[in-house]
C-alpha cells in the first residue's frame, strides 16, 4: 500500500539525500503596465534518496519535477528550502546565511535529455568526457586519460571512441557518453532528466540496463525524472508522483502503481496506454 | 522455415481512400538521390483507423508527405504506384494535389504552436480552410464552425472560437488543429504524431476524438506514431516500419499480441514493463541505421536473433504469416 | 556533416580570382623589372601591351611609372590594410558579441547601447571625420575603417551565443564546474567560429572597397604610396587619353571583390542547414 505524503523511510534509516521544504516561483513580467505574472513551480517539496537506490519522480508537463531537478544539481536555487547530502548542507535558504554550495561541489551529476545539443559538437569525446576532471585540474594528462578510456568502456564503447566527435555517433551513444562524462566524476546522486526520451524504442532499454548495471557496479544513487510509467516500473524502486510544484504521492514504485491513493495519481495512470 | 502463402490480394481500388503498390520513395539534392522508402504495399478502407509505426529512419513521416506530395518532384521522387481514391499521387498535376489537400485528404502535425497562425484567431482560422476550398456561404461556414468545434470536444464553441493561440493550451490547440483539417469533410486524416508532445492526459482526450469522428463519419485516418501501445487500443491495423521497409502488417490487436515478424516481437520485448529485482529485459543490441547506409536483404538482419546468411542475400518478400496478417522475413515466428 | 564541395563553381572562380590577386601581391617583384615609384618623363604615358613601351605591360602613367609595379605596389597596400582592419573588428566584435550575449542582464543592454551608437553614424563620414580631426596616417586609416566594422560581428555572435547558451552542453559545463571564461572559451567561442569567417570573407571586400573610396577620396594613406583607390583617382582625368591608368586598378578592386563574395557565398553554402536531409 503507498504512503501518501509522509517523507520519512519507514525502515528508520537515515537518507542519503535530504530534500526538504522547497519552494521556488518564477517572476516573468508580463505586459507594460501589468503586473508581474508570477508562476509558482515548486511549493514546499520534500524529497528523500537513499544510498544506492533509484527514485523516479514521475510528472506531467507543470509539474515542476525539471526544476526540482535543476535545484537538487545546482542549476538554479531555491526561494525557501534545505537540501543536504550525507549530513553536509548543500543548500539552505531558510537560515540567516544563505548558503549555497555550487553544483560542482555538491556530489551529484546530471544527464540530460537531448543527446544532439548535450554534447558540444566542436569538441572530441575526449575532451567532452573529460571536462569535469580538467576543471578541476588535480589530475595529469595521462590520468585523465586513462580514467576516459576506463568509463567509455564501461558504458559500452570503446577506447578508440575517445578521438572522435559527437557527429559520429548514434543518439544511443551520445547518451552513454553523457553517462560516461558524468560519472567520471564520481557522483553519489545522479540525476537523470527524461535521459531516454528522445531515444528510439529499441534502445531505450539499452540505456536502462546500462545504468542499472553501472549503479550496481559504482553504488550511486539515482533520481529519474520522467513522465514514461513503463520506465518508471522497470527502473525504480521508489516513486515519487508530481503535480502543479508539489507532491501528490509518494511510495514504492509497484505499490503505487497497483493502488494509488491519490485521484491525480489515478487519472495519471489510466490514461497511460497499455497494451 | 514455415511454410509460406504467397500473399493475399489486395481489395478491389476503388473502395480504396489510398492505396500504394511497391512504392519507392527517393529524396533528392541536386543530382543525388537517396532511397528512403522501399517496396511499400498497404490500403486503406473507408473508415479505416489505420496505424503507421516505427522509428527513426524508418520512412513513416516520408510516406505522410508522399501522399500528399509536400515536396515538388525536384525533391522527392516516387515510383510505383501511391494513389489517393483514384489520383495517382506520382503522376499528378500540381493543379489537382492543391485541390485534393484539405479537401480530399488532411493533415495534423506534433506541434500545433507552428502549425497555427498567431495573429488569426481560431474561427478566422477555420475560416479560412473552408474559404480556400469551398464557396459556402458566411452563414453557412459559421454554422459549421460552431458543428467542428463541438465535434472536437469543446464545450463552449462560442468561446473559443474568438481565442487566440497564445491563449489556449497544448491539448486545445490540437483539437483546433483537427477541427481545421476537418473543415472541408475529408475522407482522409493524416496525423503524424499528433500526441507526442502533449501529456498523457490529454493524448487520451485526442485519440478518444480521432476515434469519434471515425465512428460518426467513416473517417478514415492515418496515424502515424512509434508508440506500439498507443495504437493498440485504437487502431484496426498497424503497419510496422523499419530502415524504409515494411516489416509486418495486419489486424492490430493480432499482431501486437501475436507477432511474425522478429523485429516486432523484438520491439515489443523491449518496452520497458515491470521486472523482478536483479531481472533485466532484452534490450535489441546494435543502433537503427541511418537513412544514407545501404544494405542487402533485410534491413533488420544486423541486430536480428534470428537471422542467417541468407537474410541478407537478396530482397525478402511478403508472406502471410496468418489470417489477415503478413511479414517480410524468411524465418517468421509462429 | 557538411561535405566539401570543391567541385563548386563558387569556389573554383573564388580561389582563382583571390588566388590571382595575391600571387600578384606576394611576387609581382619578380615579374617586373621596374619600381613603383621611379618616375621617367622620358617614358610617360606608354600604351601597354605595346612592343615599343620598353617592358612595360601594363604601360605607365603621366610620371613614367610603371603601372604593373604600381599595381603590385597597390595590391599589397590594399589586401594588407584589410586584412589587419577584418582581424581586428573580426576578433573584438565577435569578443565583445559573446560576451554580451552569456552576460545577458544590464552588462548585455549596456553593450548594446554603445553597439546602437556607434552604428548610427553613416560609415563614410565617420572615416572622414576621424582622419580629417587627427590626420592623415595609416593607423588612423586603419582606426577609421574597423570603428563600425565590428558591430556585424557582435549583433551575430550575440544572437547565436543567446541560443547557444540554453543548450544542455552549456548546463553540463556549469554542473562541472565550468566558470563563465571556461564557458566562453571552450563553448562559446569555437562555435561561432564557422559563421564569424563567413562575414569575414564579405567584409574584406567591403574594407577593400572602402579604403579605395577613402584613397579616391584623397583621404586614405600618404599619397606617395600607390593604392588602388589613388590610381583610380588619378586616372579619372586621363580616361580618354590613357585608359589604361583608371582600368587597371578598376580590374583589379574588381576580381578581387569578385572573388572574395563567391568564396563567402560558397562559405554560406557550405554551412546551409537548409541542405541537410533532415526529413525522415
Amino acid at each position: 500500500m503507498s504512503v501518501s505524503s509522509d517523507v520519512t523511510q519507514n525502515d528508520g534509516a537515515t537518507p542519503l539525500l535530504c530534500v526538504r521544504g522547497i519552494t521556488k516561483t518564477f517572476v516573468r513580467s508580463a505586459r507594460l503596465f501589468g503586473k508581474p505574472v508570477e508562476t509558482v513551480a515548486l511549493r514546499n517539496l520534500s524529497v528523500d534518496v537513499s544510498d544506492g537506490e533509484i527514485l523516479g519522480i514521475v510528472g506531467e508537463s507543470g509539474s515542476g519535477k525539471t526544476t526540482l531537478g535543476r535545484i537538487i544539481v545546482g542549476l538554479d536555487e531555491p526561494d525557501k528550502g534545505r537540501i543536504t547530502m550525507a549530513g553536509r548542507v548543500l543548500v539552505d535558504c531558510d537560515a540567516e546565511n544563505r548558503t549555497v554550495v555550487h553544483a560542482s561541489k555538491r556530489g551529484i551529476g546530471m544527464i540530460f535529455q537531448d543527446p544532439y545539443s548535450s554534447l558540444n559538437p566542436r569538441m572530441s569525446i575526449r575532451s567532452l568526457v573529460s571536462e569535469g576532471l580538467q576543471i578541476a585540474g588535480t589530475l595529469g594528462r595521462r590520468e585523465i586519460n586513462d580514467q576516459v578510456e576506463q568509463f567509455l568502456t564501461m558504458v559500452g564503447l570503446r577506447a578508440s571512441d575517445a578521438d572522435k566527435y559527437p557527429h559520429q555517433f548514434s543518439g544511443g551513444q551520445r547518451q552513454r557518453i553523457g553517462i560516461a562524462r558524468a560519472l567520471i566524476m564520481h557522483p553519489k546522486v545522479l540525476i537523470a532528466d527524461e535521459a531516454v526520451s528522445a531515444l528510439d524504442v529499441s534502445v531505450q532499454m539499452q540505456v536502462l540496463n546500462l545504468l542499472l548495471d553501472l549503479r550496481d557496479k559504482l553504488q550511486f544513487a539515482m533520481i529519474f525524472i520522467t513522465h514514461n510509467i513503463g520506465v518508471v516500473e522497470y527502473l525504480c524502486d521508489r516513486v515519487v508522483v508530481m503535480s502543479q510544484g508539489e507532491a501528490v504521492e509518494r511510495g514504492e514504485t509497484h505499490a503505487v502503481i497497483d493502488s494509488p491513493a491519490h485521484e491525480y495519481t489515478r487519472s495519471l495512470l489510466e490514461a497511460v496506454p497499455r497494451i | 522455415m514455415s511454410e509460406s502463402k504467397p500473399a493475399p490480394q489486395p481489395p478491389a481500388s476503388r473502395d480504396l481512400v489510398a492505396e500504394g503498390r511497391g512504392v519507392g520513395i527517393f529524396l533528392r539534392r541536386g543530382a543525388d538521390e537517396l532511397k528512403v522508402v522501399d517496396n511499400f504495399d498497404f490500403a486503406i478502407g473507408r473508415g479505416e483507423f489505420f496505424a503507421l509505426v516505427g522509428e527513426s529512419g524508418s520512412g513513416k513521416t516520408i510516406i505522410a508527405r508522399a501522399l500528399m506530395r509536400l515536396l515538388p518532384p525536384t525533391r522527392m521522387r516516387i515510383a510505383g504506384s501511391l494513389r489517393l481514391g483514384d489520383t495517382d499521387v506520382a503522376k499528378a498535376e500540381e493543379k489537382t494535389m492543391r485541390r485534393l489537400r484539405g479537401q480530399r485528404v488532411s493533415m495534423i502535425f506534433q506541434e500545433p504552436m507552428t502549425s497555427l497562425n498567431p495573429i488569426m484567431t481560431v474561427e478566422d482560422q477555420i475560416d479560412e480552410a473552408m474559404r480556400v476550398h469551398g464557396t459556402a456561404s458566411k452563414a453557412e461556414r459559421a454554422a459549421r464552425i460552431s458543428q467542428l468545434l463541438s465535434d472536437v470536444l469543446f464545450r463552449n464553441p462560442d468561446q473559443v472560437r474568438r481565442m487566440y493561440p497564445h491563449e489556449l493550451s497544448g491539448g486545445m490547440r490540437q483539437r483546433v488543429m483537427i477541427a481545421i483539417a476537418l473543415a472541408n469533410d475529408p475522407t482522409l486524416l493524416i496525423a503524424d504524431e499528433p500526441t507526442t508532445a502533449l501529456d498523457v492526459t490529454i493524448q487520451h482526450e485526442i485519440m478518444e476524438i480521432l476515434v469519434g469522428l471515425r465512428n460518426r463519419y467513416s473517417l478514415s485516418v492515418l496515424f502515424i506514431s512509434h508508440d506500439l501501445a498507443l495504437v493498440h487500443s485504437y487502431a484496426d491495423t498497424v503497419a510496422v516500419l523499419y530502415g524504409g521497409t515494411l516489416m509486418e502488417r495486419g489486424p492490430t490487436r493480432q499482431v501486437i499480441h501475436a507477432p511474425t515478424h522478429p523485429y516486432t516481437a523484438a520491439l515489443l520485448a523491449c518496452m520497458p514493463q515491470r521486472r523482478l529485482p536483479g531481472q533485466r529485459q532484452t534490450a535489441i543490441e546494435g543502433n537503427v541505421p541511418p537513412v544514407t547506409e545501404w544494405f542487402q536483404g533485410c534491413r533488420f538482419a544486423p541486430r536480428c536473433p534470428r537471422r542467417q546468411p541468407v537474410c541478407t542475400e537478396a530482397a525478402i518478400p511478403m508472406v502471410a504469416t496468418r489470417e489477415q496478417q503478413e511479414a517480410r522475413c524468411l524465418f517468421p515466428l509462429t | 556533416m557538411t561535405r566539401w564541395r570543391f567541385r563548386d563553381p563558387k569556389f573554383v572562380i573564388g580561389v582563382l580570382c583571390v588566388g590571382l590577386i595575391v600571387v600578384m601581391a606576394a611576387f609581382g617583384d619578380f615579374l617586373s623589372p621596374f619600381d613603383a615609384q621611379r618616375q621617367n618623363l622620358m617614358d610617360a604615358m606608354l600604351p601597354p601591351f605595346d612592343v615599343e613601351s620598353a617592358g612595360h605591360i601594363f604601360g605607365t602613367d603621366q610620371l613614367g611609372r610603371d603601372v604593373f609595379a604600381r599595381m603590385v605596389s597597390g595590391a599589397r597596400v590594399s589586401l594588407l590594410i584589410a586584412a589587419v582592419v577584418v582581424l581586428i573588428s573580426g576578433v573584438a566584435g565577435v569578443c565583445i558579441g559573446a560576451v554580451s550575449g552569456y552576460l545577458g542582464g544590464v552588462r548585455d543592454l549596456f553593450i548594446q547601447k554603445i553597439v546602437e551608437t556607434f552604428w548610427a553614424f553613416p560609415a563614410i563620414l565617420l572615416a572622414i571625420a576621424i582622419l580629417a580631426l587627427f590626420g592623415q596616417t595609416l593607423q588612423n586609416l586603419i582606426l577609421a575603417l574597423t570603428l563600425q566594422r565590428w558591430i556585424p560581428y557582435a549583433r551575430l555572435a550575440r544572437a547565436q551565443t543567446l541560443s547557444l547558451r540554453s543548450r544542455e552542453f552549456v548546463s553540463a559545463s556549469k554542473i562541472l564546474g565550468g566558470s563563465t571564461t571556461w564557458i566562453l572559451r571552450r563553448h562559446i567561442l569555437p562555435n561561432l567560429v564557422a559563421s564569424s569567417i563567413i562575414i569575414a570573407t564579405f567584409s574584406m571586400a567591403t574594407a577593400i572597397i572602402a579604403e579605395a573610396s577613402l584613397s579616391f577620396l584623397g583621404l586614405g594613406v600618404p599619397p606617395s604610396i600607390p593604392t588602388w583607390g589613388g590610381m583610380l583617382a588619378e586616372g579619372r582625368s586621363y580616361v580618354t587619353s590613357a585608359w589604361w591608368l583608371a582600368v587597371f586598378p578598376g580590374l583589379g578592386i574588381f576580381v578581387t571583390v569578385l572573388g572574395l563574395n563567391l568564396l563567402g557565398d560558397w562559405l554560406r553554402d557550405q554551412f546551409d542547414p537548409k541542405e541537410d536531409l533532415n526529413l525522415v
